[in-house]
């Protein structure tokens, strides 16, 4: 179960009311990823993800949030970026399309507000993201931010890999 | 009509209203024709009609209102007894029913539909004047000529929008297939789930109120003892017990705010008999008993269809004709009975005739000729009834109109295994057939067993298990091209590997045991270890797969527990066998399988 020391120490709750530009910044394989903090439900520790069979390599598992089972999705993974040890990361639930799925992420770095103005569409930087999912960059200090669509990245695709056991592989295993 | 929020909402509820309405119109009307005319059902009735006029008109459906004023006066022609509730008359009353449930459907989804009744109403007007009574003296609303429409066929025409009034003729034979066909898309909308309304009971509100008053008290109490750390003394320990029962309590009753009475479905299964009954020219008496059983709503919703499936089968297929039951020396009545009964968190439904019973030869022979089995093979009687439950089986020689396409049995057989209920099948050839459907009362809790594989732990709900063993104690076999079989009392049952089926050495990052059996029991701590000389223990479990039995060893048992079943995200779709999730008693997320969904696709 989770406990409230679970959270995360940065504050999702900006106060004005207007979160519109706001985003979260956080750190994967060493680049930095934001993504529209209205899409963002909350920021808990790393803890007990369970593995599923049939599934892509970047799905992680479930894990049991106050009760909910929530699907991990290994953001590095998915992003086709360098994977790290899996224990270590934090994990933002996020709201998709598809209900909460929790994003592993290397670290979170900060709530920043991106005016659209500041925000660059161009390809800046060499990205793996697919261009529909990617909202453009911006800078953040001296450091180039990829604004990522990060609901759609997570629901792409087909989680599954194995939608039926062939008879086939079956017969070898037994 | 321009948009009106407060109307629209007024709809809504009436809407609402109008379908219990008509469903207990027609449950008075059913029961009349039943167990004969008392006054006391014609003014049930007679109030229902006038309550749904009254509401209609209130919230502009008018046409609406009009039938249901036609309605009223036939019924209070009946209440003076100036002519007599005939079948035909009956037959009329009912199809007004479904026209008016009709159009109460597409007003849901779209209230400028204007409904057109004349129709209905020169049909009815006609099936009354036809009695010759005085009584049905021409009411101001029809327009319509009336003509007497053969009522023994039934119809359905759909009222549109355009505002021609309909000529009345009787419908011919060739529009009547055609719409039978051609639903029309207006009612094929699908209806949001999420707006379902349930009707609880008012004690029940009032005892979960209760109940939550209790726990805010009793936790008060605890937050209090923990600013005292007092939270090791008697006070807390008092609290903690009664909190876990006040939970208990809880966990049952908002189980119960989901159950509704099986009855409104029994209803729907009697007109259905007689439907069939009448259009295939065979004589029944329904006989229904349990029907306040109650059972979670979506079980009901999701066991109607079968259900329904199952009473067209027993009236068209499973009885005799009254020619056939009178040579073979029974009354040319047959009885179809419908049962409900509930036992413990399990409800059954029994469905029961008494007419053919299942005929084991054709059975037989209708499954070599469809490749199900192959000819001369040793069955067991069991085994062959359950073939009827296999995909594309149907043993009447003649697809009838009423049933018989050959696909109704396999989707009882689905359904009953969606709701990880069973089903039985008990007959005797000339004495009947008893379907005996075994059902969880409710979806979202179930007894599981935990188990691991893959070093993993799984539930299995214990209704799809039958019995669990140690395989060491039996000797196992591989056959060729079938993979490995166990004999069990004489039994020859295949034996699959849980971890094998959840795809062992695909996955990743699971540690993973042995291919090789005989595996190790992992997990000291847990009950099976019994001490050092079981040390190689090969616990397996045997599950139901269409009607045979199946056995799946596992890498160990774990224990046995009430599970939560909590939805999973889209993102599970297409997984074979994984139905649900479910928050395990370690606190640790499982998944909860369907045995049967996870060899579907290997054991044929």
């Amino acid at each position: 179960m989770s406990q409230p020391n679970d959270k995360v120490n940065i504050s999702l709750d900006t106060g004005d009311g207007i979160d519109d530009h706001k985003y979260l910044v956080f750190r994967l394989a060493d680049e930095l990823y934001a993504a529209a903090l209205t899409k963002i439900r909350e920021i808990i520790k790393m803890q007990s993800v369970k593995p599923v069979p049939f599934m892509a390599p970047y799905f992680r598992g479930i894990l049991n949030l106050r009760g909910q089972i929530i699907s991990v999705v290994d953001l590095r993974l998915k992003l086709e970026l360098p994977c790290k040890d899996v224990n270590s990361g934090l994990l933002v639930v996020i709201d998709t399309a598809n209900g909460p799925i929790a994003a592993v992420v290397d670290d979170v770095v900060v709530v920043h507000e991106f005016l659209p103005s500041a925000i660059s569409r161009e390809l800046a930087i060499k990205t793996k993201i697919r261009v529909d999912f990617f909202n453009g960059v911006a800078h953040l200090n001296d450091r180039l931010v990829n604004l990522i669509d990060i609901g759609a990245t997570l629901t792409d695709g087909d989680f599954a890999v194995v939608k039926r056991v062939s008879e086939g592989e079956l017969k070898r295993s037994a | 009509m321009s948009f009106d929020p407060q109307l629209r909402e007024l709809q809504l509820v009436f809407i609402d209203e109008a379908k219990q309405f008509l469903d207990d119109a027609e449950e008075t009307l059913m029961t009349i024709e039943a167990s004969g005319f008392t006054l006391d059902l014609i003014n049930k009735a007679f109030r229902l009609a006038h309550n749904f006029k009254g509401s209609a008109h209130s919230v502009g459906f008018t046409a609406l209102a009009n039938l249901a004023h036609k309605y009223e006066d036939i019924l209070t022609a009946l209440k003076k007894q100036l002519y007599p509730l005939t079948p035909a008359l009956t037959s009329a009353l009912l199809h007004c029913n479904d026209v008016l449930r009709q159009e109460i459907l597409i007003l849901k989804d779209n209230p400028d539909h204007e409904s057109s009744v004349d129709y209905e109403l020169s049909a009815l007007d006609a099936a009354s004047q036809n009695l010759h009574s005085p009584a049905a003296a021409p009411s101001a609303h029809d327009a319509a000529p009336a003509t007497a429409p053969d009522w023994s066929q039934g119809f359905e025409i759909f009222s549109d929008s355009d505002d021609k009034p309909k000529v009345a003729t009787p419908p011919s034979f060739a529009a009547v297939k055609k719409s039978d066909k051609a639903p029309p898309p207006k009612s094929a909308t699908p209806k949001n789930e999420g707006d379902e309304i349930l009707k609880v009971p008012a004690a029940r509100l009032d005892q979960l109120l209760n109940i939550i008053g209790e726990m805010v008290v009793n936790q008060s109490i605890l937050d209090d003892c923990n600013h005292q750390a007092t939270l090791g003394s008697g006070t807390a320990t008092q609290a903690v017990a009664y909190m876990s029962k006040l939970v208990h309590d809880l966990q049952g009753l908002s189980i119960s705010l989901r159950l509704v009475p099986i009855r409104p479905l029994f209803q729907k299964l009697r007109r259905t008999a007689r439907d069939v009954a009448s259009s295939v020219g065979k004589e029944i008496n329904f006989v229904d008993e349990g029907d306040y059983c109650e059972l979670d709503k979506s079980v009901i919703d999701r066991i109607a269809d079968p259900l329904n499936h199952m009473i067209r089968n027993a009236v068209d297929h499973g009885v005799d004709t009254p020619a056939e039951r009178q040579a073979a020396g029974k009354s040319p009545v047959a009885i179809i009975s419908l049962t409900a009964i509930t036992q413990d968190d399990q409800v059954k439904i029994i469905v029961s005739d008494d007419g053919r019973g299942l005929n084991k030869d054709k059975i037989l022979a209708k499954a070599v000729s469809n490749g199900l089995i192959q000819a001369g093979a040793e069955i067991a009687d069991d085994d062959i009834y359950a073939l009827i439950f296999a995909p594309g089986f149907s043993t009447k020689e003649q697809v009838t109109d009423v049933s018989g396409r050959g696909v109704g049995m396999e989707v009882v057989q689905r359904a009953v295994d969606d709701l990880k209920g069973n089903i039985k099948i008990q007959t005797a050839l000339g004495r009947g057939t008893t379907f005996e459907i075994t059902l969880p009362l409710s979806l979202s809790i179930i007894g599981g067993m935990v188990v691991q594989a893959n070093g993993q732990r799984f539930v299995i709900p214990v209704s799809q298990l039958v019995e669990t063993i140690e395989l060491n104690k039996y000797s196992t076999e591989t056959i060729t091209g079938t993979g490995r079989a166990l004999s069990l009392r004489g039994e020859v049952i295949p034996v699959y590997h849980l971890s094998d089926l959840l795809g062992r050495g695909r996955g990743r990052a699971t540690p993973r045991p042995m291919a090789s059996a005989p595996q190790l029991a992992h997990g000291s701590s847990t009950k099976n270890a019994k001490g050092d000389a079981t040390l190689v223990t090969r616990p397996a479990v045997i599950a139901m797969h269409r009607g045979k039995k199946v056995t799946f060893e596992v890498e160990e048992i774990i224990n046995q527990q009430k599970i939560v079943l909590k939805r999973l995200g889209p993102e599970f779709e297409g997984l074979p066998g994984i139905v649900a999730g479910a928050i395990l008693s370690n606190g640790e997320p499982g998944l909860v399988l369907s045995l049967d969904g996870l060899i579907a696709g290997v054991a044929a």
